[in-house]
């Protein structure tokens, strides 16, 4: 039905028709109809009918004004929600969003120095960042980015250590790369030290297993590579010593776990430049002291195709490929599920080439997210099919809020959250779908 | 509401076209080895894009190179904040360009692996004193002609010593340590500095002592000229102890530069009771001095010694001045006094 437009002419739609009072005098019954005395009900009036609708109306402006005034404070609620938390609004209302479109910057938390990794906690309520100046500690924050506390491997100082990358297991544990001691630290959620991979076949409490015959509980023993002894505690608790370990050829760089709970290490000894894979046995024991992992490896230094230069992270695609952040290659690099190489991806111009990729992170669409620490800006990277397509980018270089000052690491929510390490800002930024 | 779409498309399609990504990749090591269609240069610099000065992607050139070579060495092994060598093994290079967790010869910039106390402690421990590299201003004592003042006053980074890009020499011949020939600021004529073969970036010593690491005594003579572009007057050849320049706080110096003992061969050989075992032959700047950062302590006498300017502060371990030894170490294990 086409609306009447309304003009001078017309009765306005919201003001009253002023109307003729209808004519009283002649109290004649109208011709045709039957007298009251008959039995039947009177008919309404003009006057009553009039009455009736104005009623009717009037119901409906109060209906609609509540209804005006719900969805003003509906908004209000809203706005003073994001005034107080800014969100965007699909973390507001959890709706799929199927389409491509980069995230929005949300805030960030400055109580770290230098951070370079991060990982979030099974639970997804917390987040883990190693510090690669200052104290050098792992920290650990709330998602809203209050620091909880922090930690670093026993018996160190800050000159004794570097952490870099940390990944946590489906249990927790949380496990930091360390290049100055050449080894992963693990830890329990809370930070307390539980033990050290030496080397690929090597753990601390093994070592100290097979030199004095029992198993050493943990929190009573530490190693570090600047000292000459493994120090413990005997069974009844009095301090002991052990010569230090032989120390294995291997340099843990980046750490990750993948779907399957197997650990993911890359490994930049010379002339390795490998990524471990550690069968999910690690992350199933209750302890190390008894340590025989299976472990397989691809990958060699060089700048070949099929050849890797400092690879700082790996992770595992939902079609069984192991993607690495080729780090001083500048790309991606493509293995299949046995480890043969399968393609280069970010190489070239455009904006999927890639200048220095760092952390890696795949949401639950497959879209895999590159930080690159150079390019000042963060790769996303659909992964969903065989061959994978650049999507977008996000992020600039600079200071400001959503602006990057060589980023290092992303660790991504289910909710959509992503939380990027700023290295030389100071800095943990969180994004948002 | 034609106009008004047409604005939008406009709108969107120059979004599109100016404001996507426009960078690219880079598949090759930073420090040369460039072809003539190498696509390196866009790993680091932007034609017309630049955020950054010397057209980088970011504004601090020193966090560029700590993108690499900080602590963690995520995509160097040699990690000059820590002052140490990462790599594991040598079964590529041979000889190996180092040893595992030993010191760099320069120090480091925050901590660093130095028995500076000369008690067989190398623990790592944090730097009291450094070049500056963080891109903030300081004085270059001795920078400048005679008479001019207790020195230069200069803005360093990690690019005013070393060139990046590497073959820095004529002919784009390496040169050691990736050093430019011509400091940024010196305004000195060029040094090059041979490229050493092959290259050793360790101590020798296994126990974190820094005094007496030896160096090809080319080498040696030519990094005394190389210090001395912006130190300028600190340069000093025999017999520079017994003659005075006519400087008013640079008048008679130490030997820096110059065969054997200077001043004792002019007199007829070395000291009779000198230490043969750290007697430098020929005498350079490095012989006391570390370039990065070291962690020698002062007190005392060697802790309250004024800067050329005259100032007392800072005073203590602040006062180190990048020596390889605690105090005046430096001078007691070569004289032997």
């Amino acid at each position: 039905m086409t609306p009447t437009p309304w003009t001078d002419d017309t009765p306005h739609p919201l003001v009253p028709e002023e109307t003729t009072p209808p004519p009283v005098a002649d109290a004649a019954e109208p011709e045709g109809l039957p007298p009251a005395e008959a039995g039947l009900a009177p008919l309404p009036s003009q006057a009553e009918v009039k009455s009736e609708d104005e009623a009717r109306q009037r119901r409906r402006l109060w209906a609609v004004l509540l209804a005006l005034l719900l969805a003003l404070c509906g908004v209000g609620f809203l706005f003073s929600r994001y005034v107080r938390r800014p969100e965007p609004l699909p973390e507001m209302l959890p709706v799929p969003v199927e389409v491509n479109y980069p995230p929005h910057f949300l805030f960030a938390f400055y109580d770290v120095n230098g951070p370079l990794g991060i990982a979030l906690s099974p639970s997804e309520d917390r987040l883990y960042v190693t510090e690669g100046e200052g104290d050098r500690l792992v920290k650990i924050f709330d998602t809203e980015g209050n620091l909880l506390r922090a930690f670093a491997p026993p018996r160190t100082t800050a000159a004794e250590r570097a952490p870099v990358y940390v990944a946590v297991d489906a249990r927790g544990r949380v496990y930091v790369t360390d290049r100055l001691q050449h080894a992963i630290f693990v830890y329990d959620a809370e930070g307390n030290y539980l033990d050290t991979i030496l080397g690929p076949d090597l753990t601390l409490s093994e070592y100290i297993a097979k030199h004095t015959g029992f198993k050493p509980r943990p929190g009573t023993f530490a190693y570090d590579w600047f000292e000459e002894e493994v120090h413990y505690q005997d069974p009844q608790g009095r301090r002991r010593t052990l010569p230090r370990p032989d120390r294995p050829t291997w340099a843990p760089l980046g750490v990750a776990f993948d779907a399957q709970g197997r650990l993911l290490v890359t490994d930049v000894a010379l002339g390795a430049h490998r990524v471990l894979v550690f069968s999910p046995q690690v992350a199933a024991q209750d302890d190390w002291s008894d340590f025989q992992p299976e472990v397989w490896s691809f990958g060699e230094f060089g700048e070949a195709e099929d050849q890797l230069q400092f690879p700082n992270m790996v992770v595992v695609d939902a079609l069984g490929r192991f993607v690495v952040s080729d780090g001083n290659n500048g790309r991606l690099s493509v293995w299949d599920a046995q480890g043969v190489w399968q393609m280069l991806v970010g190489t070239g111009g455009g904006g999927g080439g890639l200048n220095l990729p760092r952390g890696l992170a795949l949401d639950a669409r497959q879209r895999l997210h590159v930080v690159d620490a150079v390019g000042q800006v963060v790769r996303v990277y659909d992964f969903s099919e065989a061959q994978p397509e650049f999507l977008f980018a996000f992020g600039t270089a600079g200071t400001l809020s959503g602006q990057f000052h060589y980023p290092n690491d992303i660790a991504i929510a289910s909710d959509g959250r992503l939380y990027i390490t700023d290295r030389a800002n100071d800095r943990v930024q969180v994004w948002s779908y | 509401m034609k106009r008004w779409m047409w604005a939008l498309a406009l709108m969107l399609t120059w979004l599109l076209v100016w404001e996507r990504p426009r960078l690219a990749r880079a598949d090759n090591g930073p420090h040369g080895g460039y072809t003539p269609t190498t696509d390196a240069c866009a790993g680091c610099h932007r034609a017309h894009t630049a955020v950054g000065p010397a057209l980088l992607t970011a504004a601090s050139s020193t966090e560029l190179c700590l993108t690499c070579h900080g602590a963690g060495g995520t995509g160097a092994d040699t990690d000059v904040m820590d002052g140490v060598y990462l790599q594991r093994d040598n079964t590529v290079e041979s000889p190996a360009e180092g040893v595992v967790n030993r010191g760099l010869k320069g120090g480091g910039f925050q901590f660093a692996r130095m028995d500076t106390g000369w008690v067989g402690d190398a623990t790592p421990r944090a730097v009291t004193s450094a070049h500056l590299m963080d891109g903030s201003t300081g004085i270059a004592w001795g920078g400048g002609a005679w008479g001019s003042g207790p020195g230069t006053s200069m803005t360093l980074a990690c690019t005013s010593c070393h060139d990046p890009h590497g073959n820095a020499g004529p002919g784009g011949t390496p040169t050691y340590r990736i050093l430019r020939p011509v400091p940024r600021q010196s305004g000195a004529t060029q040094v090059v500095l041979d490229d050493e073969t092959p290259k050793l970036y360790t101590i020798a010593a296994n126990d974190g002592k820094y005094f007496g690491e030896e160096y090809d005594n080319t080498l040696y003579q030519n990094l005394a000229a190389w210090c001395a572009t912006c130190h300028d007057r600190y340069l000093a050849p025999d017999d520079s102890g017994h003659t005075d320049t006519g400087d008013p706080i640079f008048a008679y110096r130490h030997i820096s530069q110059g065969q054997g003992c200077g001043c004792h061969n002019l007199h007829g050989g070395p000291p009779p009771t000198g230490n043969p075992e750290f007697r430098h032959d020929p005498l350079s700047c490095l012989t006391c001095h570390v370039a990065h950062g070291s962690t020698a302590r002062m007190s005392g006498h060697a802790g309250v010694v004024p800067w050329p300017n005259g100032n007392g502060a800072p005073s203590g371990d602040a006062r180190s001045a990048l020596l390889r030894v605690d105090n005046r170490g430096t001078c007691e294990l070569c004289h032997d006094k």
